[in-house]
């Protein structure tokens, strides 16, 4: 039996080839799993999976998160300081943990999920202080953030060209983000003018950005600067 | 009850219990493939009798104070049956129990070695008389004892157990300096599982290609992986300041230059190497630069000084006096800084195996696989057996990228191969280990 696609001899009951990993059928030798070299049942490990591992991770993560809220109720019959505690782990479990149990945790679902999971939380704390700021502060700033973040990921992992454009236009909505983030803090906490500090980082983002987007479009510039900067 | 022998380990097992850690052990394995399906139960049978016989291989590895000690067992192991890959790792709890497993297979069997307690050629007379035991216990076969088959009525001979390293240490220490080697760095699989690519050749071919070359078969083979492995550079290291010479790790028995009838470790290495920094190199002037640079390391005098460097190492009292856990981090510390960058990978070849008539009827074929090293990927462990030459070439790394290189030159160089392999199906779940 040979690999149709390398070629080299194979022997019976090999099921990939172990030179180009092409998958090996002949019709007249059909697949036998008792010519493989090795079982290939896959044995579980002596010392612990990853999905038991997290499970255990999940469940004293959780006796940590209601813990205080527990305790604080008991003691006082109130809800202060540990609310702050439970949605902060609640919140550190939902950005770390919760992406670690699937294989390969899709970025497009997830960025907006711990945006969202952020704003639930500002918006606990807003209730808690008494703020006025959640819905004229906050909720557009999040939201603004949420969708730069969520197109970057998007086309980054969809698009498999033009990850310059892409990185580079990122940069610039970036140093926008910076000048609207300095709007809403002038708006809701009367801060003293409209832009003073955002300019800085607009200047500097865009100047990146359109730094990436020119390499981008002259070629011999980039390919000598991947030359000149090979590793 | 019969007091269970102790042994301390010999010069060149310290290293290896101390050189341990999560993902890594240095284990290898000899395995044979018989005609016929194996009985399990009567291979049991025969491994409780056959541990006797080996009071220095059958043992399990405790901590003392100051080093570890090899303690004989007092009854056999269980055989197990076999994982998708070879080579699982071996933890320290259960090289404190034993050193060693057995593996069955469909018409297999495997022998697993912790390295401490013997090298390629102690296994394979472990392996060749446990063997020949089973074969005579379940087929009445009578094979003669010799060709490296012992009697397992027999009582244990002394110089089995010695530590030839002391005995045969030379006056003089040479130097183990050496420049670093290129490896190869790779995504490793997530989960530990080890793919062994076996390459089959016609073992009269490759001797007569190793003659016409004037070299041994060792020499031709080492240097084919060190093409494969110099053009592995060449493909991936792009800037010319971070070429690296090319070295590989060859295996010397030392029992074939000293009478030694030792079945421990009894082994030194020879790193001949190429340095692509100077420019191309054919095939042909590989195999010259191999076989010369191995004629001037493999010599009974430079073997005898580097054995008097090993066992001087170990001699200064203030070494000896320090407790075994701060010996251990300092080990580990050395083993982790310098231990592997000296060579590519090994190349270990037991050579033609030979065994009596009746045994070579019964027995179709024999691999000698040994672990991938704690850095490097990859290690080729070489055995000849019923006019046949087994390369198995292991790695922990996702891609078969030294193999695919290997191919290319065996097809420039013309040469004809049958593989095989336990490579992993696409989308296969990993489990961690």
């Amino acid at each position: 039996m040979y690999c149709i696609n390398c070629g080299i001899e194979l022997s019976q009951g090999q099921a990939i080839c172990p030179i180009c990993k092409t998958k090996v059928s002949h019709p007249d030798f059909p697949a036998d799993q008792s010519l493989a070299t090795y079982p290939a049942r896959p044995f579980q490990s002596e010392e612990y999976n990853r999905r038991g591992l997290l499970f255990v991770l999940t469940v004293i993560w959780a006796l940590l998160t209601i813990l205080p809220v527990m305790l604080e109720w008991m003691l006082f019959r109130g809800i202060g300081w540990s609310g702050y505690v439970t949605g902060g782990m609640a919140l550190a479990y939902l950005l770390f943990f919760l992406p670690a149990w699937f294989k390969n945790p899709n970025p497009v679902i997830f960025v907006p999920s711990d945006f969202a999971g952020v704003g639930l939380y500002l918006l606990y704390v807003n209730w808690a202080v008494n703020g006025n700021w959640f819905l004229s502060f906050a909720l557009p700033v999040i939201a603004f953030l949420a969708l730069i973040v969520t197109a970057i990921c998007a086309l980054l992992r969809y698009l498999r060209w033009g990850r310059l454009y892409i990185i580079g236009g990122g940069l610039i909505a970036l140093g926008l983000f910076s000048v609207y983030l300095e709007f809403f803090v002038y708006y809701t906490f009367e801060a003293i003018s409209f832009v003073f500090w955002s300019l800085f980082p607009l200047v500097a983002f865009v100047l990146l950005g359109m730094m990436l987007i020119i390499v981008a479009i002259v070629k011999p510039f980039k390919e000598s600067l991947r030359k000149y900067f090979y590793m | 009850m019969k007091k269970l022998q102790w042994m301390a380990l010999d010069n060149a097992a310290k290293i290896f219990p101390a050189a341990l850690n999560r993902n890594w052990s240095n284990v290898f394995r000899i395995s044979a493939t018989l005609r016929h399906p194996i009985d399990a139960e009567c291979l049991q049978d025969v491994l409780n009798d056959v541990v006797k016989r080996f009071p220095s291989t059958a043992v399990c590895i405790k901590p003392g104070f100051f080093w570890y000690y090899l303690e004989q067992l007092p009854h056999a192991p269980k055989i197990m049956e076999e994982k998708p890959y070879p080579l699982s790792r071996m933890p320290f709890d259960d090289i404190r129990k034993c050193a060693f497993r057995v593996l069955v297979y469909n018409r297999r069997i495997a022998v697993e070695f912790f390295h401490a307690i013997t090298d390629g050629n102690g296994g394979l007379v472990f392996v060749k008389t446990l063997i020949a035991a089973y074969l005579r216990k379940k087929y009445g076969v009578v094979i003669p004892f010799e060709q490296g088959i012992l009697d397992p009525a027999e009582a244990p001979r002394p110089e089995e157990k010695e530590d030839s390293f002391q005995k045969y240490a030379g006056p003089v220490k040479a130097s183990r300096a050496a420049p670093d080697s290129f490896r190869i760095f790779a995504k490793r699989e997530p989960d530990g599982y080890k793919t062994n690519t076996t390459f089959i050749f016609d073992a009269e071919d490759i001797h007569r290609r190793a003659k016409e070359q004037g070299v041994t078969v060792t020499a031709y083979f080492a240097a084919i992986c060190l093409m494969a492995a110099m053009r592995q550079q060449q493909a991936t290291v792009k800037n010319p300041k971070r070429i690296q010479p090319v070295f590989v790790t060859i295996p010397v028995n030392l029992r074939k230059m000293f009478p030694s009838q030792s079945l421990r470790n009894f082994m030194l290495y020879a790193n001949p190497g190429i340095d692509p920094r100077l420019g191309e190199y054919t095939f042909e002037e590989i195999c010259q630069l191999l076989h010369h640079q191995m004629k001037i390391m493999i010599t009974p005098k430079h073997m005898a000084a580097l054995m008097a460097k090993n066992v001087g190492d170990e001699k200064p009292i203030i070494l000896r006096a320090t407790p075994l856990f701060l010996k251990n981090l300092v080990m580990r510390a050395v083993f982790n800084a310098v231990g592997e960058r000296k060579a590519c990978f090994s190349f270990s070849n037991l050579g033609a195996v030979n065994v009596p008539a009746e045994f070579g009827e019964f027995v179709e074929r024999m691999d000698f696989v040994i672990g991938p090293q704690a850095q490097s990927p990859y290690n080729i462990g070489a055995i000849t057996y019923g006019g046949k030459l087994y390369i198995n070439l292991i790695r922990n790394i996702e891609q078969p990228l030294l193999e695919r290189e290997l191919y290319a030159v065996l097809k420039e160089l013309g040469i004809r191969t049958c593989a095989e392999s336990n490579t992993r199906p696409k989308g296969e779940p990993y489990v961690l280990y």
